[in-house]
């Protein structure tokens, strides 16, 4: 009896949403999978694939097939807990997302391997967004899918937090640990690795009256001759005031020609990222496809952006305020300064990007980020076309005769562990499109 | 062939004979100097601006950068060169003989940057006047018969024009189409223009007052260079060996519009009316084809050498011997189809000449910025040649040191890739004059 009523139960109970975590060779892949009990009889989808299968007592067995009804997988597994854990075979790497699982690397036959899975159910979102007030005290300094999550949100959340500034010291002079440190990191959930993260940035403001910056030219900006000559001073101060109210910073030790020097405010953030890939670990002055210091002057308030997920949750950061900073961040540093910032999140299933992109006002914009300028034009240009071709639903001929009437190029970071160049076409260009 | 020497050596007898000092002529005044040696395979000659005082026997002034201490007597001339040292850095003689002097000498050799210290270089000189400018400007109405596709000092001068004279004109496009004159293709362009006063060392003004399309078609290519996307992209993109890529262009809206494809059944962008080539001879016997780019111009395809911009190139011969083709109706950054929308345009520009200062590359200035070209055949040796030049550039005219200079650039300093497809690159680092506005 005890058994008929933890049979009913069970089959019940594996209808709705779930995440499988696919683990083969050390690595984990995911995918959403959705199943409906009816009866003995199991139906559904895993990823791309159609499920079929059967459960009975705490026992369940699952047929994988793809869109030309090709056998794709076998499964086995049982209950365990809150959870479904079980054993099998897949093929193609289609079953999840996030690893290299059934031989998905390009000229490699994809043949059935032997897989570890579970099942998790997916986590529902609150009725109403939330407003998540979030007092960082402790920052991180490496870009890691092994980090622990600072904060758990849902799509649709909006976070209101503050960053410190490169070195680590926040609004109140209070220094935590440096080395473009970031707050963080966000847990989205429902963020699976093949999902892009969309970040709405509503505001980022600086929180203080000073910034640093740099006051050498950093040797990727520059010749060997000139920076042979170069004489500098070594009692140089690149203090600033910063005044909000007027829009402008100022030097607080001003030279003789630079008495009356101000500069435009137009505050940014410099590191803004996922947890990268797999196992690997960044400090926070590198950048990658999972962003990190791309150091671009226009990730400013009202600036939306999108980020390759890799890992469950994403892992998001931000950090490295910048009241103002030229292209190529040519001294190294900018104005370094600490931020509010108030951000909501979002989630595009299913669909991600190789590298980082972003949307203003005026321009949609791809990054390209590498160890060189020419291979970062290449990498932010082909990003870019090929996401306006797909939006768009432009052939190569349209979207390369439109690049080559519209498209304009931002070199963003010239003196960091990489190299980030920006590819852009103006939003009133594609207006006219249609 | 009897030697200069001996010219002079019978001139001196003559002289002699005459018995009497005649009435010397007066060689106050300003003179273009020019000394011919076996200075470098390309430059046989170099040329300065030369100003002579005459008073009584002595005669004092400058040659290019040297002060020079000579006399006079009759119508023979000594001359010694000194440096800014009060060092003698030559010694020259001749004689003068129908307003033009010329003579023999020897002059301190110019020390390669590391290279070993040379002994002096026996040389001729000979010094003109300079061409005068009329009392007022003029202003040209150039109809073009022919167009050149070779940068080069060789290349005959089309017009002599004085600082201040205004030229209208007009440009073929790249692919030399235009209903008047015969077809020449490859970039040509209308020129040179020959500018009285400029010599090498000079910094050649130009200031596009006028630049507005003349027809209503251009055409664009409509494939990927190689040099903007990645090899896979490459591989991968199928293009529609049917596209069109002719458009529309309607100045008086200001709009060009694409020739409908399924996909851009409305692709229209704004006219900005660009010059992809203008440029001045290349150094010494050096050519390129008109596609090509270097310290002298050229191809630079940047999309703000529109109406209004000015250019400033390194003078590398007398007269400099502007040109200027290749019309854009509008080009995205990089011209990375390879083409922009390739159009022909009526054109007014003026000429200055800034004497005794030269950059190493191209300069500009629009209402915003002041730009530096930095053209070289890698995209991060172009980056660091423009950032170089510009701090240079600014440090200078700024009176700047170089802590300020860098503090400045890290805050407000713009890049633009002007030109990722031709056989040299070309990026642009620029300033705005809102921040330069703010310095003493």
């Amino acid at each position: 009896m005890l058994c008929f009523v933890g049979h009913s139960c069970f089959a019940a109970d594996v209808t709705g949403n779930w995440i499988a975590e696919i683990v083969a060779s050390g690595e984990s892949q995911y995918a959403r999978v959705n199943l409906t009990a009816d009866g003995g009889k199991l139906s559904g989808k895993w990823g791309e694939n159609t499920v079929t299968g059967t459960v009975s007592q705490d026992n369940i067995e699952l047929v994988l097939t793809d869109a030309q009804g090709k056998q794709m997988g076998s499964l086995t597994g049982r209950r365990d807990g809150e959870k479904i854990v079980g054993t099998g075979t897949l093929s193609g790497g289609r079953g999840g997302r996030g690893g290299r699982i059934g031989g998905a690397a390009p000229g490699f036959a994809s043949g059935p391997v032997q897989i570890g899975w579970n099942l998790k159910r997916a986590a529902l979102s609150p009725a109403k967004p939330q407003l998540h007030q979030f007092n960082p005290t402790d920052l991180y300094g490496t870009y890691s899918g092994s980090l622990k999550p600072a904060l758990t949100i849902f799509p649709g959340d909006t976070v209101r937090t503050w960053t410190a500034d490169a070195g680590g010291v926040d609004a109140k002079g209070v220094r935590h640990r440096g080395g473009d440190s970031a707050v963080g990191p966000f847990y989205i959930e429902g963020a699976l690795p093949g999902d892009t993260l969309v970040v709405h940035f509503l505001k980022i403001k600086t929180n203080r009256s000073s910034a640093r910056q740099g006051t050498r030219v950093n040797p990727h900006a520059i010749t060997t001759a000139y920076l042979v000559a170069a004489k500098y001073d070594p009692e140089f101060s690149g203090e600033w005031n910063l005044a909000p109210e007027k829009g402008v910073a100022t030097l607080v030790h001003p030279s003789e020609h630079l008495k009356s020097y101000s500069v435009p405010l137009k505050p940014m953030l410099g590191c803004i990222s996922v947890a990268p890939p797999g196992a690997e670990q960044y400090r926070g002055g590198d950048l990658g496809p999972f962003g990190g210091n791309l150091d671009y002057n226009d990730n400013v308030e009202g600036t939306t952006i999108y980020l390759p997920v890799y890992h469950p949750g994403a892992l998001f950061g931000i950090g490295d305020g910048h009241a103002a900073m030229g292209d190529g961040e040519v001294t190294g540093s900018a104005l370094e300064t600490s931020m509010d910032v108030e951000f909501s999140v979002d989630i595009i299933k299913d669909d991600a990007s190789v590298q980082p992109r972003a949307e203003t006002k005026d321009y949609l914009i791809s990054f390209g980020v590498s160890g060189s300028v020419p291979e970062s034009i290449q990498i932010a240009t082909s990003q870019l076309a090929t996401w306006i071709k797909r939006d768009y639903k432009l052939n190569d001929s349209e979207v390369a005769i439109l690049f080559g009437a519209a498209l304009k190029y931002d070199i963003t970071e010239l003196v960091d562990a990489k190299y980030d160049v920006v590819a852009k076409i103006p939003k009133s260009i594609l207006a006219s499109m249609k | 062939m009897f030697s200069v020497r001996f010219y002079q050596f019978a001139f001196m007898a003559l002289l002699i004979t005459l018995g009497g000092p005649c009435s010397a002529q007066d060689l106050s005044g300003e003179w273009v100097g020019q000394l011919t040696g076996p200075f470098d395979s390309q430059y046989t000659a170099q040329y300065d601006h030369v100003s002579l005082k005459g008073n009584g026997t002595r005669l004092s002034g400058t040659w290019g950068r040297y002060v020079i201490d000579g006399n006079q007597t009759g119508a023979m001339i000594q001359m010694s060169l000194l440096d800014q040292n009060g060092k003698a850095a030559g010694s020259l003689s001749g004689n003068v003989t129908e307003g033009v002097a010329s003579g023999s000498g020897r002059v301190a050799s110019q020390r390669r940057f590391g290279g070993p210290a040379l002994p002096p270089t026996d040389i001729t000189w000979k010094l003109t006047r300079v061409v005068q400018a009329p009392a007022t400007s003029k202003t040209y109405v150039f109809e073009p018969t022919s167009f050149y596709a070779t940068y080069s000092a060789a290349e005959p001068p089309v017009l002599h024009i004085f600082p201040g004279d205004l030229v209208n004109t007009r440009t073929i496009d790249t692919a030399g189409r235009d209903a008047k004159v015969q077809r020449r293709g490859g970039d040509a362009n209308t020129g040179p223009f020959y500018v009285e006063g400029a010599l090498p060392g000079d910094t050649l003004v130009v200031k596009i007052l006028k630049l507005r399309t003349n027809k209503s078609t251009a055409r664009q290519g409509s494939r990927f260079n190689q040099h903007a996307i990645t090899t896979a992209y490459a591989v991968a993109a199928k293009y529609d060996p049917a596209f069109s890529g002719e458009w529309m262009l309607d100045p008086d809206k200001g709009i060009a519009t694409l020739n409908p494809s399924e996909g851009l059944p409305h692709l229209t962008v704004p006219i900005k009316t660009m010059l992809g080539c203008i440029s001045v001879a290349p150094p010494g016997e050096e050519q390129y084809r008109a596609t090509d780019l270097g310290a002298f111009g050229g191809n630079l395809d940047y999309n703000d050498n529109v109406q209004g911009t000015t250019l400033y190139f390194p003078v590398f011969h007398p007269g400099a011997l502007l040109g200027f083709g290749d019309v854009h109706a509008a080009m995205g950054d990089g011209e990375v189809v390879g083409t922009g929308l390739e159009t022909s345009a009526d054109v007014s520009f003026t000429v200055d000449v800034i004497k005794g200062y030269a950059t190493p590359q191209v300069r500009a200035e629009t209402k915003d910025y002041l730009i530096s070209f930095g053209v070289s055949g890698s995209v991060p040796e172009s980056i660091q040649l423009a950032t170089a030049q510009l701090a240079d550039w600014i440090k200078k005219d700024y009176k700047l040191n170089d802590s300020e200079i860098a503090l400045v650039f890290g805050d407000v300093l713009k890049y633009d890739i002007a030109e990722l497809v031709d056989p040299h690159f070309d990026v642009v680092a620029k300033i705005p004059k809102s921040a330069l506005a703010t310095l003493k």
